[in-house]
């Protein structure tokens, strides 16, 4: 069967359309063309035009024209509608008018960087021009790394690479610095919250370090549909960006179908698995060979996924190697070996979670399936982009799981359908990220006196570097004075940039299989767990915390292991409303700074089939603590409010479940951005008390929002509960977990509309 | 700027405390303070330097596999040493002292600049790069890579441009790998120090030290310890030419040394530089000792057509059972292609494999070959 008549059967078969919570097609759209703009050098489009390319779409060619006029700019393509171009064009034919011209691509995963090199070189070897193009990265050998600096037209690299080897090592990169025309910053979107916080403050560093050369270049970034692609480019690059968005690509016939997994317990609210779901349609659909997509949401759920599908293929196709996974613990030579056989066609289903999301060029798949809500509207459309990149016919399956966010989504399809997509904040000035990158800065040059930083007066911080002992003002200059590098202190992507090494013991030969990072570590890799990887199983057998190993050893086992984390949190000051620390009792809401602790204690073993529980035993793993920033508010106390200190913790899970709905889309942000944690009696407020914090040091900025936005935030909360139409609590709105009249209660008593 | 910002910094509980220092006093003007030191070379430790004085260039060019202009003498070097406040490289880090060495008139002259702050570096670039311009050699332990690097990225930080790169570099580093290497287990300044000069270091600082020490005087302002590092500096630069000498002169008697692998390396320096004759000279010596010795003067007896000699080479090693299956190949070679007689080919290859499955080798890729000669022998005959 073809994917029409897949399509056809399934609406048509009544148990399954009877999970259809809805069905949207996205009719086929016509290209719209524009010719090439003057002055292109012929050699270039000779070579386009053996590619088929004799013009271009109307977005490119907008593109290349505010480029070309030398304007900042920032275009804004869906999945496969020639963006590449839109960059490749004006750099190339500036270094074809000037040889000494140089360019900057900056990606942000190598994955993607060492595809664009590929494309990029076609065009270069096609048009038969010395354009040197090399990718620099952690993987360049050193020995090519001379050549690269003095000699490289095109140096593709990511923030990482930008940060930690090229800045700190300006005087070694002189003539591209010297000759720095553009600056090319692809998959803009990516740089939201902390890591857009982080990239804004590496164009910083990079402007000042141009500046110190004489040269200034362009930006031009690229980014998938958010919301607010030029105000996102805008606070990235600090100036005014022309925008590009009107799509002129053309696109095939793009089914959109929500699925709903059958109640199986209508009182708890429980629904079938969506991962089984989801995998009786991506079956359907392999087997049939239609190429297919699955992202799921962990780790686990991919291996758990990965290992049905393989038995699944095996039966229906005769082997199994039809079907692979893909996440971002593998190795990088697994990976790219994996993406080539997508892009041969060896391989008819991946399994992935979020690292696909990104514009890796895998070809042409036909169908997509969603383990769940991937928690924006921005991700969920770039995934679903993975399928149907061509002129055909192509579906998305989105299969609902039962939290909450993801039942709203599937219930309202209004709302993905719509509403903008989310918005790309940053908070580059948050003092954490701001105070790390000066540091980098003072040691890539040192600042004069009166000098600002991305505008900021930092006198103050100099200051305050100065008396620790990091620079040392003399002659009305900061210098660095510290025998540390300040950058490797510094990770733009998470709070920590230590990585755990997965190694396994099974053979004598022992050999790497993988990695994790510190947070996910004591979780996934405490001693005893199970880990998968590509569908296989492994105990852990050691982890040695201040080596950061874990040794595994291959083992076949019915279960799976899950860990407890026990989350602690401490508020070091009050921000908003300003009082002093020990005036806390009168204040119902508030933010401020916070220390989180967390500590991993307990672990379950659980059946891999039913999920029951085993039994449990225990680690042991030193305790993490971040310093960050919360927004807080306080409930009556049983004694005020009359209610049992049962029903307050009830109506405190249910506000807790409310409010995780609520934020992402009040807040715009990644659901992972915040965390919320509730306290029945708050050591500090000594009232039951809800926090949510922002999940990364030094805080991004969601608290002070959630705190202004506060009596909104709740009456919205309010609403949820009050016209939901389960019996008392599901995972829409108070959870299953909870009782939603005295939520709804709680919640009236807070906003003083009921009198306790 | 944010409001309580120094308790907020603080909160974030990533800077080490300090006492706020005194304000520190400044050097009146932005230069670097300069120490000079002469040593006569008639009088003590000058003596040694100027035995090094002496040596002739072309050595010289030799040991350290770097071409010199004819009339280069060791007038026109420059040795170079500096103390740097990080190892980790970076445009960040800066050298504080630079140590300098070069013959003048009747005495070796020491010159170290030292920045009594960071606002000196300009004026000590200056002079270093003027220092160079007097000079037309290079010379320094590791400077290559680190050295010369370091201060060249600070003259770009300081918008100077410093004229080194044409300047022909002697690398001791390098120099010391090449002959000593085979012997020692490491070739840092210290153990050669110690194995080529015969000098042990009492109260000095430890090089990893050293940047926690300047940082310590920016804030106290205490000489004493700056005064041990400038020792330090001073004594690297002034055993640079002392070492020269020793390794030239290992070089000019390779037979006589007391190890080896010292004469082997010798050995391979001169191949290197094509010098087969004095290469032959130092591998003769040894051969009887060594297995790569008695290799590699086989294959030059053979490059030059001399096959007896060789062949008498090839048979000693298959009597001492040495090197393999490598006599055997190379002659089972030479009865073939050169003396054209298959028969004895065939006898020298089958020794061979005997040979090999005696030591339980009968399975590798070695055997894989001879089996293919042995066929390929008996084909011809």
């Amino acid at each position: 069967m073809n994917l029409t008549q897949i399509l056809e059967r399934m609406r048509h078969d009544k148990a399954f359309s009877a999970n259809i919570t809805h069905w949207h097609v996205i009719e086929t759209k016509a290209a719209r063309y524009a010719p090439f703009p003057e002055g292109v050098d012929p050699r270039l489009l000779e070579v386009l035009g053996r590619k088929g390319i004799h013009q271009l779409y109307t977005h490119q060619a907008q593109a290349v024209d505010a480029i070309m006029q030398g304007k900042d700019t920032v275009v804004v393509t869906p999945t496969a509608s020639g963006k590449t171009l839109c960059y490749n064009l004006p750099v190339l034919q500036s270094i074809l008018k000037d040889p000494s011209s140089r360019a900057l691509y900056i990606f942000p995963t190598k994955a993607l960087s060492s595809d664009q090199v590929s494309e990029l070189y076609e065009i270069i070897e096609g048009a038969g021009i010395d354009v040197k193009t090399y990718t620099y990265d952690g993987d360049t050998p050193p020995a090519a790394r001379k050549a690269i600096r003095t000699a490289g037209h095109i140096v593709v690299t990511n923030p990482d690479m930008l940060h930690g080897g090229i800045l700190p090592n300006h005087t070694k990169w002189i003539k591209l610095f010297e000759n720095l025309r553009y600056v090319v910053i692809d998959e803009l979107h990516t740089y939201r919250g902390v890591f857009g916080s982080h990239l804004c403050n590496l164009l910083r560093r990079l402007r000042r370090i141009c500046a110190f050369y004489g040269s200034s270049p362009q930006f031009i970034c690229c980014s998938a549909t958010i919301a607010n692609p030029k105000e996102l480019a805008e606070a990235i690059l600090e100036r005014e960006v022309a925008l590009v968005d009107d799509n002129g690509a053309p696109s095939g016939e793009k089914h959109f179908i929500f699925y709903n997994p059958p109640v199986i317990n209508r009182q708890l609210g429980i629904r079938k698995s969506a991962v089984q779901e989801a995998q009786t349609i991506a079956g359907e659909l392999i087997g049939n060979r239609i190429s297919t997509i699955i992202f799921t949401k962990s780790r686990l759920q991919l291996e758990v996924m990965l290992t049905h599908l393989k038995q699944l293929v095996k039966t229906r196709l005769g082997s199994s190697d039809g079907v692979r996974g893909y996440r971002g613990g593998y190795l990088p030579t697994q990976r790219r070996a994996i993406e080539k056989s997508l892009r041969a066609g060896e391989v008819v289903g991946v399994v992935s979670t979020n690292a696909l999301e990104l514009g890796i060029d895998i070809g042409s798949l036909s169908a997509c399936v969603l383990v769940g809500y991937p928690g924006t509207i921005a991700s969920t459309w770039q995934q679903a982009g993975r399928a149907g990149r061509r002129n055909d016919v192509s579906a998305t399956f989105l299969v609902a799981n039962s939290s909450p966010l993801c039942q709203f989504i599937v219930q309202h399809p209004e709302y993905f359908f719509e509403r903008p997509p989310e918005y790309g904040l940053i908070h580059p000035d948050n003092l954490y990220i701001l105070l790390s990158h000066i540091k980098c800065a003072a040691f890539e040059l040192p600042f004069r006196d009166g000098e600002t930083f991305g505008g900021n007066e930092i006198t103050e911080i100099l200051g305050f570097l100065e008396e620790g002992g990091m620079i040392r003002h003399v002659g009305q200059t900061y210098h660095w004075s510290d025998e540390e590098f300040p950058t490797t202190a510094v990770s733009l992507r998470s709070a920590s940039n230590e990585n755990f090494v997965i190694i396994d013991i099974t053979t004598p030969q022992h050999r790497v299989i993988g990695e994790m990072d510190r947070f996910a570590t004591p979780m996934l890799l405490h001693e005893e767990a199970i880990y998968m990887h590509e569908g296989a199983q492994y105990q852990v057998e050691k982890l040695d915390w201040p080596e950061k190993k874990a040794y595994v050893r291959a083992v076949d086992v019915d279960y799976y292991t899950d860990a407890n984390m026990d989350v602690n949190l401490r508020v070091l000051d009050i921000m908003q409303p300003e009082l002093a620390l020990g005036e806390e009792d009168a204040v119902d809401h508030a933010w401020g700074e916070v220390a989180v602790n967390s500590i991993v204690s307990l672990f379950k073993k659980m059946k891999l089939d039913t999920h029951e529980n085993l039994g449990s035993g225990p680690v042991n793993l030193p305790e993490t603590e971040m310093h960050t920033t919360a927004y807080w508010a306080c409930l009556p106390a049983p004694e005020e409010s009359g209610l049992t200190r049962e029903q307050t913790q009830l109506a405190l899970v249910g506000m807790g479940n409310l409010i995780s709905i609520l934020a992402p889309v009040t807040l715009m942000c990644d659901p992972r951005d915040i965390a919320i944690l509730t306290q029945i009696r708050s050591p500090f407020t000594r009232k039951p008390t809800i926090y949510l914090y922002d999940a990364y040091p030094g805080g991004v900025g969601f608290s002070e929002k959630l705190y202004q936005m506060h009596s909104t935030l709740w009456r919205q909360a309010l609403e949820i509960a009050k016209n939901c139409t389960c019996l008392n609590g599901c995972p829409s709105c108070v959870g299953p977990d909870s009782d939603r009249r005295v939520t709804i209660t709680m919640l009236e008593m807070m906003l003083g509309d009921r009198q306790s | 700027m944010i409001a309580n910002l120094k308790a907020k910094l603080d909160a974030l509980g990533q800077m080490r405390r300090q006492e706020p220092s005194p304000p520190p006093s400044k050097p009146e003007e932005a230069v670097c303070r300069v120490y000079r030191q002469e040593y006569p070379l008639d009088k003590e430790e000058g003596r040694a330097l100027g035995r090094a004085l002496r040596l002739p260039m072309e050595e010289v060019s030799v040991l350290c596999r770097t071409p010199l202009a004819q009339d280069t003498a060791m007038r026109d070097v420059l040795f170079l040493d500096t103390e740097t406040t990080g190892l980790a490289g970076g445009s960040g880090v800066l050298a504080f002292l630079v140590g300098l060495g070069y013959y003048e008139d009747d005495c070796f002259v020491m010159e170290q600049f030292f920045l009594e702050d960071y606002d000196g570096e300009a004026d000590m670039l200056q002079r270093v790069g003027a220092a160079a311009a007097r000079h037309k050699v290079l010379a320094s332990f590791n400077g290559k890579t680190f050295d010369l690097p370091l201060l060249q990225s600070r003259a770009i930080m300081n918008r100077q441009r410093l004229k080194v790169e044409d300047m022909p570099h002697l690398d001791l580093l390098h120099a010391c790998r090449r002959l000593l290497r085979r012997r020692l287990t490491r070739c840092n300044f210290t153990s050669i120090e110690e194995e080529l000069l015969d000098i042990t270091r009492v109260d000095d600082v430890p090089g990893s030290q050293i940047p926690a020490m300047y940082f310590d005087y920016l804030q106290s302002r205490d000489m004493a310890s700056m005064e041990q590092v400038i020792r330090h500096n001073r004594l690297d630069v002034i055993h640079m030419p002392l070492m020269l000498e020793e390794l030239c002169a290992m070089l000019r008697d390779p037979e006589g040394l007391d190890y080896c692998e010292d004469t082997l390396s010798c050995g391979i320096l001169f191949e290197r530089n094509g010098d087969l004759e004095k290469a032959s000279v130092c591998y003769t010596a040894i051969a009887a000792r060594d297995t790569e010795a008695i290799t590699r003067l086989s294959l030059i007896r053979k490059r030059a057509g001399d096959y007896d000699g060789a062949l008498e080479l090839w048979r000693q090693m298959v009597r001492r059972g040495i090197g393999g299956a490598f006599a055997y190949v190379e002659a089972a070679k030479v009865y073939e292609h050169v003396y054209r007689d298959p028969a004895k080919a065939l006898r020298v290859t089958e020794a061979c494999m005997r040979r090999l499955r005696e030591l339980g080798l009968g399975r590798s890729d070695t055997m894989a070959e001879l089996e293919h000669r042995r066929s390929r022998l008996l084909r011809k005959i």
